[in-house]
């Protein structure tokens, strides 16, 4: 490649990263999630079915937990006071279980997709 | 007799399936660290068992398996998406009682479970107590695990080795 030709090979690049970016991140649908006292709130979610999206996890306890759900393969741990986001793939419409895996008594959830 | 013996085996199946989560849980070591643009987390489980003898590992029937976690953050730097998985790490782990009365040292065996891939080994413990797990991780390089050094593709040198530690109640407190 001709050193002339690079600069607009790396001006292509970064456009098309600067267009793929938003469209990847921001724009995926996020649903709001609570864990106080151990507890998800709200305990059950409805998601559209057959598109990713994510859980904004909040944890306000003091102590971390582990959104854990075998159902949607994902586990995460979220500090005491943080929050965390939790990637889920397309799902096929159903009901599907998770826990707080520390509290696993108390913190537990359902995502429903429709 | 037979089916007698399948009933009984189907409720044992069932009853186990229903306590699992208490049988085969997982606990809470301490807080979820954030280094070198990853998240670390440490947890011990009990009633596991491995496809094969991991290095040192205690065959000890109460051992527990502790484990932690390494997964890439939002802006790891080294071409791991957000929540990946990093391989190749070696990580030396001393669990040691705080009143001196049991200290074991081994390194963690890389392996995957329902729960996705890990780092764990079992240990044998000493009764309840006050327990610290300290964790030493050495980055993927040590384990002939390459990156790229050229411009277009090229991704910064590994890390110098992590030390973190986590001061733990065994058992755990709140399950």
């Amino acid at each position: 490649m001709s050193p002339m030709f690079r600069p607009a090979v790396i001006a292509a690049f970064c456009a098309a990263a600067l267009a793929y970016v938003p469209a990847s991140a921001a724009d995926v649908h996020t649903v709001e999630l609570t864990l106080k006292d151990h507890k998800f709130s709200p305990a059950t979610i409805e998601v559209p079915a057959n598109q990713r999206f994510q859980i904004k996890l909040t944890n306000e306890d003091e102590t971390a937990d582990e959104f854990d759900s075998t159902d949607l393969r994902v586990e995460k741990v979220v500090g005491g006071g943080k929050t965390g986001i939790i990637r889920i793939q397309p799902l096929v419409p159903g009901r599907y279980q998770f826990m707080g895996e520390y509290h696993a008594a108390t913190a537990r959830g359902i995502v429903v997709a429709k | 007799m037979f089916a007698k013996t399948m009933v009984f085996g189907g409720c044992v199946l069932a009853a186990a399936g229903m306590i699992s989560p208490a049988l085969a849980g997982e606990f809470y070591i301490g807080e979820p660290v954030m280094k070198e643009g990853m998240q670390l987390s440490p947890a011990y489980l009990t009633g596991i068992e491995m496809s094969g003898v991991a290095p040192g590992m205690s065959t000890a029937k109460d051992a527990i398996h502790v484990e932690i976690d390494v997964h890439a953050g939002d802006k790891e730097a080294h071409g791991f998406p957000p929540d990946a998985w990093i391989p190749y790490l070696s990580i030396l782990t001393t669990v040691a009682k705080t009143d001196g009365s049991y200290s074991e040292t081994k390194p963690l065996a890389p392996m995957t479970a329902g729960d996705g891939p890990h780092y764990a080994n079992n240990f044998a413990m000493n009764g309840p107590g006050k327990y610290k797990a300290t964790y030493v991780i050495e980055p993927p390089s040590v384990n002939g695990f390459l990156h790229h050094v050229d411009k277009a593709t090229g991704v910064p040198d590994w890390w110098k080795p992590i030390t973190v530690s986590w001061t733990f109640d065994y058992p755990a407190k709140h399950s």
